[in-house]
């Protein structure tokens, strides 16, 4: 089905088009050309804008949410251990490991072999698959999506969470300053086990570029500013399942 | 308003005054009105970052424009007699 801004935004462009060759064709006037012209490009811009079906405080309600029935989980399960966000070969998805029990039976590519079950147990080691809140880092066109920085800040921008985001990788340390932070929540378990909102999606949209499973160490907050720090871990790492 | 709201308004409002302005200035070159076309278009597009759901073809084809526009200006300049 052909959307609002797509019908608007080509019949403008049309429009425009067409008022432009006449009015060069007949008229022989170059500001009115002008003007067609430029109706033709806001025309185009429209057309290519997608329109936002929900608005911004209803995406918010949603993500809260979702947290905070993540943060009854682990409350019921008794979480207290740092997530592990593991990528997910198709779509870009990724599914944050909860450790329950630390045995280092298993290694974190086996954790994610059972990605899509709940309770992962391997031996004496025992955990939990929880779906951390997300943005679709497969959205269609983002831009430049290969590069560490534009993921994170699509990733972060669209889900209006924070207005930007730089990230610097050293070795296996990854170091992410988020500016411009609009949304957290204030649930302590969630915080303690997955970090805060914001760290939460960009561990997510490191994890996904990367195709490596990423731990959040630490987070700082300055002013309007978050760092947070991110462990890239490897795959056969047993030291957190 | 949502940024994307705020990015086309501010297209509008930028490419009708752009328009007008020129218009009142007499400016009767049409390569003029295209360029600044082109400069509103990319500060706009870089300081509200609106998500697209294609690739950005309004941008190749001013861009295209622009660049044919000052390879004329340049070529006018050399071989100027």
């Amino acid at each position: 089905m052909v959307d609002r801004n797509l019908a608007f935004g080509l019949s403008l462009s049309v429009f425009g088009a067409l008022f432009g060759l006449g009015s060069h064709l007949v008229l022989g006037n170059v500001p009115l050309t002008a003007l067609g012209i430029g109706l033709t490009i806001l025309g185009a811009a429209w057309a290519i804008t997608p329109p936002n079906p929900l608005p911004r405080g209803v995406v918010a309600s949603f993500v809260k949410s979702s947290c905070t029935n993540i943060e009854a989980l682990l409350e019921a399960l008794g979480a207290f251990e740092k997530a592990v966000y593991l990528p997910v070969e198709s779509g870009g998805r990724v599914a944050a490991y909860v450790p329950l029990k630390r045995a280092g039976q298993a290694t974190l590519r086996q954790a994610a072999e059972n990605v899509g079950k709940i309770v992962f147990k391997r031996g004496g080691s025992l955990g939990v698959f929880v779906t951390p809140p997300r943005v679709e880092l497969g959205n269609p066109h983002p831009v430049s999506e290969n590069s560490l920085d534009s993921l994170l800040d699509y990733a972060l921008a669209e889900s209006e969470i924070a207005s930007s985001a730089r990230a610097v990788q050293m070795g296996d340390s990854v170091v992410v300053e988020i500016r411009g932070l609009r949304l957290d929540v204030n649930h302590p378990r969630f915080r303690a086990v997955m970090g805060s909102l914001p760290a939460c999606v960009a561990a997510q949209a490191v994890a996904a570029t990367l195709s490596k499973p990423v731990q959040i160490v630490d987070e700082k907050h300055e002013g309007g500013r978050l760092t947070v720090h991110l462990r890239v871990l490897d795959w056969t790492d047993t030291a957190y399942t | 308003m949502d940024r994307h709201s705020l990015y086309l308004t501010a297209l509008a409002l930028m490419v009708t005054l752009a328009v007008s302005a020129l218009a009142a200035l007499n400016e009767a070159r049409l390569d003029v009105y295209v360029s600044m076309f082109t400069l509103i278009y990319f500060t706009a597009t870089a300081v509200f970052r609106p998500r697209r759901r294609t690739p950005d073809f309004p941008a190749f084809a001013l861009l295209a424009v622009f660049t044919y526009i000052v390879t004329l200006r340049v070529l006018e300049i050399l071989f100027k007699p």
